[in-house]
Parts: C-alpha cells; sequence; structure tokens
C-alpha cells in the first residue's frame, strides 16, 4: 500500500436539529438556514463496538431535505445530533 | 536569458518567454516528448528573484498553448526582469494531444483520466491525490467503511 497511511474521510458533524419530543427530526438548521425534513426515508438504531471504551448507540435517521437534498442523520444516546456528508 | 538592461515594459518580457517556449518546444518535439508543468524564474534589477510554476491543464509541446498559460503570471513579477529562464518541470508522454484516427472511448476517457491526474500532482503534489479504500464494509458505522488511501497509478 506504499509508505503513506490510510486515512479517514471527514467523519459525522455536529448537527442542530429540531425533533419531536419523540425523537424524530423535523428540521435541520444547516448554513444558517432552517430546512424541513419534507420526508423520512429509514430510521434505525445501531448499538455498536460496546466492547470497547468507546460505545456506539445511536438513532439513525435517513431524510430528505427540503428542497429535495438527501441526509443521514443520527443523534447519540447522549442527545447530541450529527449529519453524514 | 540575460537582458543588457532591464525589462520593465510586459510585452518584452512576454516577447522573451515566447522566445524561450519556442526553444523549449523545439527540443521537447525533437525528443516526441510533451510537457506537463514549467517553472518560470526571473531576476530583477534590484537583485531579487522570482519563480513560479504552472501546471498545464494536458501535456503539450505546442508553443501557443505553453504561451497561454504562462504569459498571464508574468504580470505578477512587478518589476523590472533582468534575466528570465523557463524550465521543463514536468515532462509528458510522447505524442500528447495527438488525436487518434479510430474514436475509442474508453482509451480516451482513460488517458484523460491519467491525464487530469497527472496535472493535479504536478499541480498539487502526489500526496494530494488519494484513492477510497473500503476498509470494513461490514460495519454499520458509515464513517468506518471507507478511507482515503495513496493512489499510486
Amino acid at each position: 500500500m506504499g509508505t503513506r497511511a490510510l486515512r479517514g474521510l471527514a467523519g459525522p458533524q455536529p448537527a442542530r436539529v429540531v425533533a419531536s419530543p419523540g425523537g424524530t427530526p423535523h428540521a435541520v438548521i444547516t448554513g444558517g438556514r432552517r430546512r424541513l425534513v419534507v420526508a423520512l426515508r429509514d430510521s434505525w438504531r445501531v448499538q455498536d463496538r460496546w466492547w470497547t471504551d468507546e460505545p456506539v448507540d445511536r438513532a439513525y435517521f435517513d431524510v430528505v431535505l427540503e428542497p429535495g437534498r438527501p441526509v443521514l442523520l443520527y443523534r447519540e444516546a447522549s442527545g447530541g445530533w450529527f449529519i453524514h456528508g | 536569458m540575460e537582458f543588457p538592461e532591464s525589462l520593465g515594459a510586459l510585452p518584452a518580457i512576454e516577447a522573451a518567454a515566447r522566445m524561450l517556449i519556442a526553444r523549449i518546444c523545439d527540443r521537447v518535439l525533437a525528443r516526441g516528448r510533451s510537457v506537463r508543468a514549467v517553472v518560470l524564474r526571473a531576476r530583477t534589477w534590484d537583485g531579487g528573484s522570482w519563480t513560479s510554476t504552472v501546471a498545464l491543464r494536458e501535456a503539450t509541446a505546442d508553443a501557443g498553448r505553453i504561451g497561454m498559460a504562462c504569459l498571464p503570471r508574468l504580470a505578477r513579477i512587478g518589476a523590472p526582469v533582468t534575466a528570465l529562464a523557463i524550465e521543463v518541470d514536468a515532462g509528458g508522454p510522447p505524442g500528447a494531444g495527438q488525436m487518434t484516427l479510430v474514436a475509442r472511448p474508453d482509451d480516451e476517457r482513460r488517458r484523460r483520466a491519467r491525464a487530469a491526474l497527472a496535472q493535479v500532482r504536478a499541480a498539487a503534489g502526489d500526496a494530494r491525490v488519494m484513492r477510497l479504500v473500503e476498509v470494513e464494509p461490514w460495519s454499520r458505522l458509515p464513517e468506518r467503511q471507507w478511507a482515503l488511501g495513496p493512489y499510486e497509478a
């Protein structure tokens, strides 16, 4: 593979999300603008790496923001929201 | 190329650069090669020096194309010039820029991709060209599935 090591892709970034009391995202504030969630395509839970010091417990939401941008969001068990890509 | 008196007028500096580029192209064409990037060097009247590297969009031995890429840079020198030099920084493949008799889209696409990669490398360095590598395709965490690795063509 050569002398240069692998490098991680840009990881998930913290996001400002407006969610319902049940935890479903309704809007994302991105670039200073509030974008409504116009479609929730899928949602799932990931509990992983529980055998390490950094266990993962995330609720993922595959959503479409207005005017049609697909986005993958997740909420940490601690309550923080993150956005992929 | 040394000047007996410093050149302050841009058209005069450009004319000197055109002569240097023509010499380079003669040499490059004689060897059946092409040019991917050139370095412009100037010595200014106050003893200072100026250098600029120009990466070409595609390898060529055409003096007109090289001139179009290089000459606008000369306006950045900003002082009368006592000497000007142009050197080939990165050579290109033989026969670059020649058209094929029979169009083969895949070959052409690969050739253009190689040329674009070489251009990025010449302009930004090898480390800026990376390949997406699947590292943990089984992971349920998207950020762990892929990584960037070195691209060694």
